[in-house]
């Protein structure tokens, strides 16, 4: 089967065709993370407050790639943990054995598990408290 | 909604002057921008005879959002002043090519304006479709933005076809990075 849609055809728009094997075996590092800033109508005194953010990633080596993802903190058992929330924001797009592109939804969900795979929450967490004290 | 959408010279001054009016609101006494904007009106060096401009007005004629296309073969932010956010991608110089800029989508006479907010995301999604619309018009096959986090989420929550062109810089505390949208059908 030949790929639905020619590279060389296309703008060069930074898309990167990777396989999900190439994925996992990039290095990939803490770029940024932080808090987002809460709606006016939820700062009320005294009502529960939920810490959501944005974390960034990258690669450490060729090719150039980018990996970001909103988080919620949950506390469990008296730890607080990052959690994804959301499917994350790159440049990545997946290919199959054949060099087929995966479908958005189908990148989506595969990337989303590459997030999960990655030991993340901890750089994450560290980073923010760091940030904001 | 309304929508009026042309060059500078479509429009008419009265309606430029607003919409600079309008821009120094939002960007510079809103989210704090540091603009030079003598007289309360925000223009800058890319509001030239080949800018394209897409103004949205609510039922009341207030203007509530506004949107800049740029061609990417003349002088553009992205190219200009942020070349950086493209990394190893060439910087596009392309008449199918345009760069959106200066969006915002605030109407700042509805109660629930987003305080320190660019947009409302009702008016942002529908000026963005409007705007991808206009783009298409004139022979557009993608847009190039520089885009916060915000826009990033509002694309996807919206279902616009984007995607990253390369990793971030991180400006202010915060990832700014070039996004990519297809408008090809």
């Amino acid at each position: 089967m030949t790929p639905c849609n020619s590279p060389s055809q296309e703008r060069p728009s930074g898309l990167l065709r990777l396989s999900l094997a190439q994925c996992r075996r990039l290095r990939l590092a803490h770029l940024v993370s932080g808090l987002d800033e809460e709606s006016p109508g939820e700062r009320l005194c005294g009502s529960a407050t939920s810490l959501r953010g944005y974390t960034e990633w990258v690669s450490l080596d060729e090719p150039s790639v980018t990996l970001g993802w909103d988080w919620q903190l949950l506390a469990e058992g008296g730890t607080a943990r990052c959690v994804r929330v959301g499917q994350p924001f790159s440049n990545v797009l997946l290919v199959d054995a054949q060099g087929v592109d995966f479908d958005a939804e189908r990148n989506l969900d595969a990337l989303a598990g590459l997030v999960d795979s990655l030991p993340w929450s901890g750089a994450t967490r560290d980073a923010v408290s760091r940030r904001y004290g | 909604m309304e929508y009026v959408a042309g060059t500078a010279q479509d429009l008419r001054s009265e309606l430029m002057a607003t919409m600079a009016r309008y821009r120094y609101r939002v960007f510079v006494e809103t989210l704090g921008w540091d603009l030079a904007a003598p007289d309360g009106l925000e223009l800058d060096q890319f509001d030239a005879p080949g800018a394209r401009y897409v103004l949205a007005r609510n039922d009341a004629g207030r203007l509530v959002g506004v949107a800049r296309l740029l061609p990417t073969t003349g002088p553009y932010l992205l190219a200009d002043v942020f070349p950086q956010l493209m990394g190893p991608v060439p910087l596009p110089r392309d008449p199918a090519v345009w760069e959106l800029s200066r969006f915002a989508a605030v109407d700042f006479d509805a109660p629930q304006a987003v305080a320190g907010g660019q947009f409302s995301s009702d008016i942002a999604v529908a000026l963005l479709r409007e705007a991808q619309a206009c783009a298409r018009g004139i022979g557009a096959r993608a847009l190039v933005t520089v885009s916060p986090r915000g826009v990033e989420r509002l694309l996807r929550a919206a279902g616009f076809r984007a995607h990253r062109v390369a990793p971030p810089q991180v400006v202010g505390g915060h990832p700014l990075f070039a996004c990519w949208m297809d408008l090809s059908e």
